[in-house]
């Protein structure tokens, strides 16, 4: 489920970013409000939206930490004499001596609070509200706590390193097949953006790694995975600046990007399903996360194609300027351009 | 199809000779065999390696038996001056086949022989059978020319070559390499053929499918 709602969400990022303004025009101003805002979402909800759990999470800490923990929980007030309902229709007392009356009161006439609350054996004592009647809620997993956030980057980015790479391999297919040097831009492009999403997913899992697997390398099959497919980026590129001229540049790397897209394929397709992971195989979303984590696939997506974009053009301006250049300085100046074609063209017709 | 067959094999008897003529090639690989098996016997004479750190010693020793037994292919004819030689007199399907056998003989002598003088030489290194480890050896070897070959051929226009060849040769072999590196250090190699079966199989159709895509590249870099 997961991830055929990421696919979904990457597959609709690739039709809106490749059709609007391509790798080399300049984007509709709304594509550009769109995915602004989306990124403003991304970051505003993400990490704005409270996490909360239930009691039987508010357990599991206790259990984990020694018969004492602390953790928010989602709840609304039962009617009767402090006693509160969480998600999963559980319901127990909460000791609400600790806050302020007016807080107390906004608890029992709230639909729904998070609260954060401290276990210590059977008694739950309310410390702090965080919501009262929030918009929505993450849910609180002890093992991830506020780390879970983290899923709206990682995934997304590691996705969309893997996709840079097949997107590269499309235009130096295209490179090969037309010998058009615009192509060899569009797919060097595409792979350096490539190349800071593979940066980012590797980053983000490492440190996600060190709090939750207890070191910021555990060499699991995805993690060795991407540290491949960072170093076959690496290697493309050092390929390219071994190569002086721009036609065997363009050449050679379009070639040496369409047959690394095999080790690719196998590390991110067959590798990881090879050996025992840490990774999960499959996530369960509840529904805030079923919406929030394909509009982060999607907002990355088009950030991912803005950058290719911005890039492609950048680069095309710079060789059209040096092309200016190497033509003034071989006297191939704009004033006698159109003295040259005159004089095609004229000896096309004595020919014909 | 018997045209292919016949000029990919005059490529072939044309890089023996060409080799027999100095023996450069084979000299520089004999080296390497002897410098590797002499470096490794005397630093764990007297410790014990664990299956995991065998299974990494031999495997660098393949990469630079490969690095420098088949890194130098096309490298040697740019050097020759021989390349346009070849351009003329043959085709492209029949160069990358011609070159990918000799590669592919190259590889699995060298590779084959390193790796029963190291079960032989080096003590307390292997446990259970060796069908296992020469079949992969075997499959390792056919993988390791095809990527090596393209490679090669990539890198006739560059330069800092014999650099380049280390980096950008390593991410095709590395499915192998973690493969067999996964199945020596669980030591399955050793329980025979039978209990690495399924790895043997993904070594064996990655390489196939690895040296059919080299096939159909090369065809791009040798027209100019």
């Amino acid at each position: 489920m997961t991830a055929a709602l990421l696919s979904f969400a990457v597959l609709i990022g690739v039709v809106l970013g490749l059709l609007f303004g391509g790798l080399d025009r300049t984007k509709p101003t709304w594509w550009k409000v769109m995915t602004s805002a989306l990124l403003v979402g991304l970051v505003v909800f993400g990490f704005g939206i409270p996490t909360g759990g239930t009691f039987q999470a508010g357990d599991l800490v206790r259990n984990a930490e020694g018969d004492r923990g602390s953790l928010p929980l989602v709840v609304h007030y039962s009617g009767n004499e402090n006693t509160f309902i969480d998600g999963r229709g559980d319901a127990r007392e909460i000791d609400l001596s600790g806050l302020p009356a007016d807080e107390q009161e906004g608890l029992r006439s709230a639909d729904e609070v998070v609260v954060n609350v401290s276990f210590d054996g059977e008694k739950v004592e309310a410390t702090n509200v965080v919501w009262i009647n929030p918009p929505a809620t993450f849910p609180y997993l002890p093992a991830l706590q506020e780390r879970a956030r983290n899923i709206f980057f990682h995934v997304p980015a590691a996705w969309i390193a893997t996709m840079a790479w097949f997107v590269a391999a499309f235009y130096a297919y295209r490179y090969i097949r037309r010998k058009d040097i615009k192509d060899d831009i569009r797919a060097s492009s595409t792979a350096s953006v490539g190349l800071l999403f593979c940066l980012t997913a590797t980053l983000s899992g490492s440190v996600w790694s060190r709090f939750d697997w207890g070191s910021y390398w555990n060499w699991d099959p995805r993690q060795v995975s991407i540290v491949v497919v960072l170093m076959i980026f690496g290697a493309y590129f050092v390929l390219r600046s071994a190569l002086d001229s721009r036609e065997n540049r363009a050449r050679i790397s379009s070639v040496y990007i369409l047959l690394m897209a095999l080790p690719v394929l196998f590390f991110i397709g067959v590798f990881p399903r090879l050996m025992e992971s840490l990774h999960p195989n499959r996530l369960t979303l509840n529904p805030e996360l079923s919406v929030m984590f394909p509009v982060a696939s999607l907002a990355l997506t088009l950030l991912y194609f803005w950058l290719a974009n911005v890039s492609v053009r950048l680069r095309l301006l710079a060789a059209g300027r040096a092309e200016k250049r190497y033509a003034s300085v071989s006297g191939l100046t704009d004033s006698n351009r159109p003295v040259k074609v005159a004089m095609t063209s004229e000896n096309e017709r004595l020919e014909g | 199809m018997a045209r292919l067959v016949r000029q990919s094999l005059a490529v072939v008897r044309k890089e023996i000779r060409s080799e027999l003529r100095n023996r450069f090639g084979l000299n520089t690989l004999g080296m390497f065999i002897v410098a590797l098996l002499l470096v490794l016997l005397f630093s764990i004479e007297r410790s014990r390696v664990t299956p995991g750190i065998s299974a990494a010693l031999l495997f660098i020793s393949f990469y630079v038996l490969a690095l420098s037994g088949l890194g130098r292919t096309f490298l040697a004819e740019e050097e020759r001056g021989t390349m346009l030689l070849l351009r003329t007199a043959t085709n492209a399907g029949a160069v990358f086949l011609g070159k990918l056998i000799y590669n592919v003989g190259i590889s699995l002598v060298s590779n084959v022989l390193f790796a029963l003088l190291y079960l032989l030489l080096v003590p307390n290194v292997w446990e259970g059978t060796i069908g296992g480890l020469m079949l992969a050896t075997v499959v390792l070897s056919f993988g390791f020319a095809g990527a090596f070959t393209i490679t090669s051929a990539l890198l006739t226009r560059a330069s800092e070559k014999g650099m380049l060849m280390a980096v950008l040769a390593l991410p095709a072999i590395l499915p192998l390499v973690v493969l067999g590196v996964e199945m020596l250090a669980t030591g399955s190699a050793g329980m025979g053929v039978a209990a690495i079966g399924p790895e043997l199989a993904i070594m064996t159709s990655y390489s196939i499918v690895l040296v059919a895509l080299g096939f159909v590249l090369f065809t791009v870099i040798w027209k100019e």
